[in-house]
């Protein structure tokens, strides 16, 4: 009589240890489900006792079936989950990903069409969050490559105009003493040829300061255009690889 | 555990027994077994099975060369590290 209720404890326990275990490797759950049951069976032998006070005292500090099984897991975590569509969708995930990542950088070389492949699959991918997407798209817009080929295209415009630099340094040093000999002749004699002068200063002045602005400016634009071409071509390469390990790393709990 | 296996080979049940006999440091004995078959995978410890007088044969767990090693460079550990806490408590704490 008591000895039929223990066992009834016994074949639940084990039923429910059998179930929680379906989360285990099939090995794993053989291995894990025998060695409890001889541990009971030797607990019962061991003069521990048979009767159901006896019984519930030993499975209680078995633990919980769902317990042992949570533990199996942390310990050892399987290889290959159960389910075989887990690893499937995460290399699928990740490949869009990869996809998106790679268009965006090397595939914007394709003018304009690769940058767009690259958009549309950032837009499609379920791993990113909205502003992400938004970051990647603006981080930048055609993508290193397109700046590549436009930024080459305007380096050779903005090297045209490079030769004026020592021709307007060179009207520049011709204007200014001009301007000094003319204003130091113009001043002892009259009002009326300083007004004169002035006028021819001024305008030698005029002359001289665009032409100086230009090559201030054209002076500077190689220091401007490496920093901004810099920053466009490295740029995406970080968003983007900043952006691919998120992602995986979001596709990892889903395959576990 | 690799310790309690130091000296002599253990039958499971002994070894879970004395496991959460000594201060209460395993709250559910069947967590024990997943981490004995870790421990056997890892190749630390071996089984052998051995005939016994009344019942079904046993399970022995002993520790292989490569768990001694191993239970060598944990107590050295554990030692310095025990050290390392006892020197930033405070006298009395101790």
């Amino acid at each position: 009589m008591t000895n039929s209720t223990a066992d009834r404890l016994v074949d639940h326990y084990l039923t429910r240890l059998a179930d929680a275990a379906q989360a285990l490797p099939p090995a794993r759950r053989t291995e894990l489900l025998s060695e409890i049951r001889e541990h009971i069976d030797a607990s019962m032998t061991e003069g521990a006792g048979t009767d159901e006070a006896s019984v519930r005292t030993m499975l209680d500090r078995l633990g919980e079936p769902d317990d042992i099984v949570a533990a199996a897991m942390e310990i050892d975590p399987p290889e290959h989950p159960a389910s075989s569509s887990t690893p499937q969708r995460r290399q699928q995930g990740i490949g869009l990903e990869i996809g998106a990542a790679i268009m965006l950088t090397a595939g914007s070389l394709i003018p304009i069409l690769g940058w767009l492949i690259g958009v549309i699959l950032l837009w499609s991918s379920g791993l990113w969050r909205r502003s992400e997407k938004i970051l990647a798209t603006l981080v930048v817009p055609g993508g290193p490559g397109l700046a590549l080929v436009g930024g080459g295209l305007v380096w050779g415009l903005a090297a045209g105009p490079a030769p004026c630099t020592t021709q307007a340094v060179g009207t520049a040093v011709q204007v200014f003493p001009t301007a000094v000999a003319s204003g130091g002749e113009a001043l002892p004699s009259a009002v009326a040829s300083g007004a004169q002068v002035m006028p021819s200063a001024v305008a030698s002045g005029a002359q001289m300061f665009p032409a100086a602005d230009a090559c201030t400016s054209s002076a500077l634009v190689p220091v401007l255009w490496i920093a901004l071409l810099l920053f466009v071509l490295v740029a995406p390469v970080v968003v983007a690889i900043v952006l691919l390990n998120r992602a995986r790393r979001r596709a990892a709990p889903e395959a576990q | 555990m690799l310790s309690l296996l130091s000296d002599t080979s253990l039958y499971a049940f002994d070894l879970v027994r004395r496991l959460s006999d000594s201060d209460g440091m395993v709250i559910s004995e069947g967590t024990i077994y997943p981490l004995l078959s870790r421990l056997r995978r890892e190749g630390w410890v071996s089984t052998t099975w051995a005939e016994s007088i009344e019942g079904p044969p046993r399970r022995y767990y002993a520790l292989t060369p490569a768990g001694e090693r191993a239970l060598v460079a944990f107590t050295a550990d554990w030692r310095r590290f025990r050290d390392a806490v006892d020197a930033l408590l405070p006298e009395e704490a101790r």
